[in-house]
């Protein structure tokens, strides 16, 4: 059984679904990816924004979630820490 | 006592070259991992940290014992019509002492945290009781050097053990996928085979050199893989 993701858990998989999905995401794309509901996701998301790691873009009429440069940084310093964890394993 | 006792001759200070290397990772090691811990949460990754920060303190302490330090000392011989002064150089024991006696205790609290926590044992009394008798238990021994090599040479052969149970049971589908064993494995099957060659030091020095080395080399290779990761 997979153990509770903690909050930077929960925050790694919505920027890894953003950046996987060329940095162009619908929301419900996300929800999917990151695997989290509608209402969890609110104050994540809320965090993100306020931190500017993702922005808001729109396209054709439609809401697309993007990740900033700073965003694009604390995905690969997060990356890097999780590589560091599997290669330890403890 | 000091290490000297088992190292040959020609390769005295060239230990400590070596352990410059062990030091080096252990300290980013740590780094890294109280990082982890501090991102992540992960309250295993706080005691691995202290782990690697001990077993740092411990080869800075065993540099430092083996170290021969002296102090100058200012002396006098009184002769009629005559005084002469002269400095002198003695041997500061006590620096020797207290490093030998800090490297004790480091070392082997750090190999027993890091067995409690790949053991994922949690029963703090547990913890500290053995501990505290280890480290008593390493007091009384007279020898202890060897008493150390064998109670890292115990640990570490548990802490492999039990590593490969656990990826055989969770993770591996054979013994082949071996070669993907993570860091962790590597420092301890490292570890092991270096302090058994240590502990064959006592009866022929070329030993230590040998232990000594495959230490080195394994804090090396963990050092690239390091490396590798964070290189961006």
């Amino acid at each position: 059984m997979a153990s509770k993701r903690n909050k930077i858990e929960i925050i790694y998989d919505i920027l890894f679904a953003i950046k996987e999905k060329n940095n162009r995401i619908k929301i419900t794309q996300l929800l999917h990816k990151a695997n989290i509901s509608h209402a969890k996701s609110k104050p994540y998301l809320e965090e993100l924004f306020e931190k500017e790691l993702i922005k808001e873009i729109t396209e054709k009429k439609q809401k697309f979630f993007s990740l900033t440069d700073k965003g694009f940084e604390y995905l690969n310093k997060l990356d890097q820490m999780k590589k560091f964890m599997k290669t330890f394993e403890i | 006592m000091s290490f000297y006792i088992y190292s040959p001759q020609w390769f005295s200070g060239i230990d400590s070259l070596l352990e410059i290397i062990t030091i080096i990772t252990s300290l980013i090691i740590s780094y890294y991992s109280f990082k982890t811990y501090k991102l992540f949460e992960i309250k295993r990754y706080k005691y691995f940290s202290i782990s690697f920060l001990l077993f740092a303190i411990a080869f800075i302490t065993k540099i430092i014992s083996n170290l021969i330090i002296i102090m100058p000392v200012q002396k006098q011989i009184i002769l009629p019509y005559l005084t002469y002064t002269y400095t002198s150089y003695i041997k500061l024991d006590i620096i020797e002492n207290i490093s030998f006696t800090i490297h004790k205790i480091t070392l082997l609290l750090s190999i027993l945290i890091l067995f409690f926590i790949l053991n994922k044992e949690k029963n703090i009394e547990s913890i500290i009781l053995t501990s505290i008798l280890i480290i008593i238990l390493g007091f009384l021994i007279k020898n202890y050097i060897l008493f150390n090599f064998v109670i890292i040479l115990i640990l570490s052969y548990i802490m492999i053990i039990s590593i490969i149970k656990d990826k055989i049971k969770y993770r591996i589908k054979s013994l082949f996928e071996i070669k993907k064993y993570s860091n962790i494995s590597k420092f301890l099957i490292g570890l092991n085979l270096s302090y058994l060659t240590l502990f064959l030091a006592v009866e022929e020095h070329t030993f230590y050199f040998l232990g000594e080395t495959i230490l080195a080399l394994t804090f090396m290779s963990v050092l690239i893989s390091i490396i590798k990761i964070f290189k961006k």
